[in-house]
């Protein structure tokens, strides 16, 4: 019997007791949340046993953990976002949330094709009822609607995938496009930005955190043949090229905190892809170092975007709670106003840009590593792949870099632009852990990094001792380098406390750069920030831009807005959803309404079959 | 007794080609109880052996056929009242050329599937000629408006099936026979009975402006 066994009956059963006592609300949390928490610690619990006794790990562990610790996280979370924001109907939500999370669990330990389908089913549907779950959100049914036609298109072409046989090539090629709607894929990514921001910032967690990664465990577990690898590699080292700046771009030019952190996403969807082609690739053309740096990198990626997408949603819930909106140009000094939310925001976010001395940085430091081996290759195309990858990484960091600095900047520092965020108060503690512990848990996976990657890389690729060592001395010498950093930056915060102490602190208005009053009108929104930016890459984003120029000597309004609408949506589906559409109408005159046509298309269609019929049967 | 037969069926493309031709509701029940009656006499001549079952046959053909049900169609076309000119949606002689058509088709497609082992003598008349019934039957369905001319329509595609079972499958199974025959009386009962009801909520019994029965207020033939 699985492990898992034990923690999918509890949380079956929590979503059945949520939904039996849907009319007590408190109740109905009560043995949701409870029965959640009890199943995903449960889970743990037992996944940590089965490390402990057998010392070695299944790739669905890998992409398990993080579906066990963001539930657990999301779910704390969620019972103090679900206050005042659709509290009387927690019933359902727990259901949902419950069966969401044990088709997650499914998804990762089922092997058998038609179970793991219907877990996957389960999975989209479920967690289609949490999209539409916040009513309040005046975009819930668009969304809702975009991410079940995505869902379901990704479900037929599993159904393809799964029930007819292919040639190894097909079966990639459905695998991308079935799994690749949950993941992200260009084109294929249309329901993040859309659904991400319209549920309920836990659901958003968990849904960015672990479900999106699970389109990579299907297509790993599903659709890779030994003979192929090199398509593998190529396929998605080109896909993660492109994924990934292109997804930080669009993040770039959103004023919706949620909307920004579902392309940033797409983003690191992206730098998966890479790493995972690099590995792929460096088994191709037996380059050991890469293929171990490349398949480390990857898992390592994968986990650090778990914890801190998953904290980074619930933190943006957090603020939604607090200041009632998620227009960033609305927002503004909730660091004064929510200090710790604040600050777990702006240290999980600097952590996702993969700059040191965080973990996020380790992860990627994995991925350089992988594309640096490759330039040792003697293969031509290889070492241009590599440069590539290696500009677009160091580009993504950037571009992530700048599009967090917008939104730290603009949601948590300066003055607030609206009354809303002005009143902001802090939320609880109990939600604010959550996200302090996710943090921690990527800062552990740092720290177990070097031993882990010396450990368990020989053990799934044999012949890769040499370079597991070799790896583990620099990842040590990364978490060296971090242990310092943060060792200093107590330090340095132990000193100033000591020297305020003494000296005392002297507390004076920001230089207001020379206007006598100045107020938070004046200040950079959010969008006038990445202006110059998203018109750097305005061939890619096409913003609609309004914008009102001061005039005069005594300028009385001046405006502007951008605009960023999702460019998959713009420039592709609309054409196709709109020919088909056309399309649509053409048939529609066949149905007139007369009976008389009716009749004649019938009898046409009849005696047709029977020409045909007479015809074949001579 | 070869002769008689041809000339039987003979009688049945000529009564189509007529129905396709007649402007009359009345003339056209006239035709379908001929086929009737002709499908009443046709069993005990044409299959060349004889059982009990084909004077059964017979008869029940000529009755319903020929009597019953083109008396319940005069019947309704005389309680609703309607109009006795055809209303068609395609022209008369245009209406002769389908039928022609649809005769050539017929035997082009009895020639290519060829018929059936234990068929009768003349199967290969035969066969066609029910074809020829069957797809007048659907034409006069499609191409004439009123709700009387659907019925006749309906009834010259039953004669067709008639013909082609007793035409094409000599051992027939009679309790089949009799049961199409149920279906088709209670139809023509009911449909009886929807055009006398349509016709006396509406102005009209024509088929094709049913299609107006929306909730729009701008078409409403209702009679208050």
């Amino acid at each position: 019997m699985n492990i898992l066994f034990f923690p999918a009956v509890l949380m079956i059963s929590g979503a059945c007791g949520a939904w039996l006592f849907r009319k007590y609300p408190r109740t109905a949390t009560a043995l949701g949340a409870g029965l959640l928490c009890g199943g995903s610690a449960s889970g743990l619990a037992l996944l940590a046993m089965q490390y402990i006794r057998h010392e070695r790990l299944v790739a669905g562990d890998l992409f398990l953990l993080p579906v066990l610790l963001l539930s657990l996280a999301a779910a704390i979370h969620s019972i103090g976002y679900l206050d005042g924001h659709g509290s009387e109907r927690s019933g359902s939500y727990w259901t949902l949330f419950n069966l969401t999370t044990a088709a997650m669990l499914g998804v990762t330990q089922l092997e058998s094709p038609l179970a793991f389908l219907l877990a996957w089913e389960l999975m989209g549907a479920a967690s289609f009822g949490l999209v539409i779950f916040d009513r309040h959100n005046r975009n819930f049914a668009k969304a809702g609607w975009i991410y079940m036609i995505a869902c379901h298109a990704g479900a037929a072409l599993l159904i393809l995938l799964f029930f007819f046989p292919h040639t190894p090539g097909w079966l990639f090629l459905l695998a991308l496009l079935g799994f690749g709607l949950k993941i992200g894929f260009p084109l294929l990514h249309v329901w993040l930005p859309e659904a991400h921001p319209a549920a309920p910032a836990p659901v958003s967690a968990l849904m960015s955190g672990a479900m999106i990664e699970l389109g990579f465990f299907g297509i790993l577990a599903f659709a890779i043949v030994p003979e192929k690898i090199a398509l593998y590699g190529w396929v998605f080292a080109i896909l993660g090229v492109i994924t990934a700046p292109a997804g930080i771009i669009f993040a770039l030019a959103q004023s919706n905190l949620k909307k920004l952190l579902a392309y940033s996403s797409i983003e690191n969807m992206g730098i998966l892809s890479c790493a995972l082609g690099l590995g792929f690739l460096g088994a191709f053309y037996q380059l050991p170092m890469m293929m171990a740096a490349g398949f480390a990198g990857a898992a390592a990626h994968l986990l650090n975007h778990a914890f801190f997408k998953g904290a980074l949603f619930l933190g943006a819930g957090s603020v939604y709670k607090a200041a009632g909106t998620l227009d960033m140009d609305e927002m503004g000094g909730l660091l004064a106003r929510m200090p710790r939310t604040g600050a777990y925001f702006i240290l999980n976010s600097l952590s996702l840009c993969g700059l040191p001395p965080f973990s996020g940085f380790a992860g990627e430091f994995l991925i350089y590593c992988a594309a640096f081996a490759g330039l040792f290759s003697d293969s031509v195309c290889l070492i241009v792949l590599s440069t590539v990858i290696l500009v677009i990484l160091a580009l993504t960091g950037g571009l992530a870099a700048a599009a967090f600095a917008k939104a730290i900047g603009a949601v948590f520092c300066g003055e607030p632009r609206s009354d809303k965020a002005a009143n902001a108060h802090d939320v609880p503690l109990f939600m604010n852990i959550p996200i302090l512990v996710l943090f921690l848990l990527s800062c552990v996976l740092l720290f177990v990094l070097p031993e882990a990657i010396e450990k368990i890389i020989p053990q799934i690729m044999p012949g890769c001792e040499d370079e597991a060592v070799i790896l583990a001395g620099r990842m040590a010498a990364v978490s060296m380098i971090s242990f310092t950093a943060t060792v200093l930056a107590v330090l340095t915060l132990v000193f100033r406390t000591l020297i305020v102490k003494r000296n005392g602190e002297r507390i004076s208005p920001t230089w207001d750069c020379g206007f006598s009053k100045p107020t938070a009108k004046m200040e950079y929104t959010g969008t006038s920030f990445s202006a110059n930016l998203a018109d750097f890459f305005a061939a890619l984003l096409h913003p609609e831009r309004k914008i009102e120029q001061p005039q005069g000597i005594f300028p009385a309004k001046a405006e502007l807005q951008d605009e960023t609408e999702d460019g998959g949506i713009r420039f592709f589906w609309r054409y196709i959803f709109t020919g088909f559409n056309r399309l649509a109408d053409k048939i529609h005159a066949l149905q007139s309404g007369s009976l008389h046509f009716y009749l004649l298309v019938i009898v046409i269609a009849l005696l047709g079959m029977l020409l045909n019929a007479v015809l074949r049967g001579n | 007794m070869t002769q008689f037969n041809e000339l039987l069926l003979a009688l049945f493309f000529v009564s189509c080609l007529m129905m396709a031709v007649s402007c009359r509701l009345l003339h056209c029940i006239r035709l379908v109880a001929m086929q009737g009656i002709l499908l009443g006499i046709l069993p005990l001549t044409i299959s060349g052996t004889f059982s009990l079952e084909h004077p059964v046959m017979s008869a029940v053909n000529f009755l319903l056929k020929g009597i019953a049900l083109p008396a319940l169609l005069y019947m309704a076309m005389k309680k609703a009242d309607v109009k006795r000119e055809l209303e068609p949606v395609v022209g008369y002689s245009f209406s002769a050329a389908i039928i022609l058509i649809l005769t050539l088709f017929s035997f082009y497609i009895t020639n290519k599937m060829g018929t059936p082992v234990h068929s009768a003598p003349l199967a290969n008349i035969a066969i066609p000629a029910s074809f020829t019934m069957v797809m007048t039957g659907l034409f006069i369905i499609i191409a004439r408006k009123k709700a009387l001319t659907q019925v006749i329509g309906f009834l010259v595609f039953e004669n067709g099936i008639t013909l082609f079972g007793a035409a094409a499958m000599r051992e027939h199974p009679v309790i089949v026979e009799l049961g199409i025959l149920l279906d088709v009386l209670v139809l023509v009962f009911i449909m009886g009975i929807t055009v006398f009801q349509i016709s006396r909520a509406f102005s009209h019994v024509d088929a094709d402006r049913l299609n107006q029965l929306d909730d729009l207020p701008d078409n409403g033939e209702v009679r208050s």
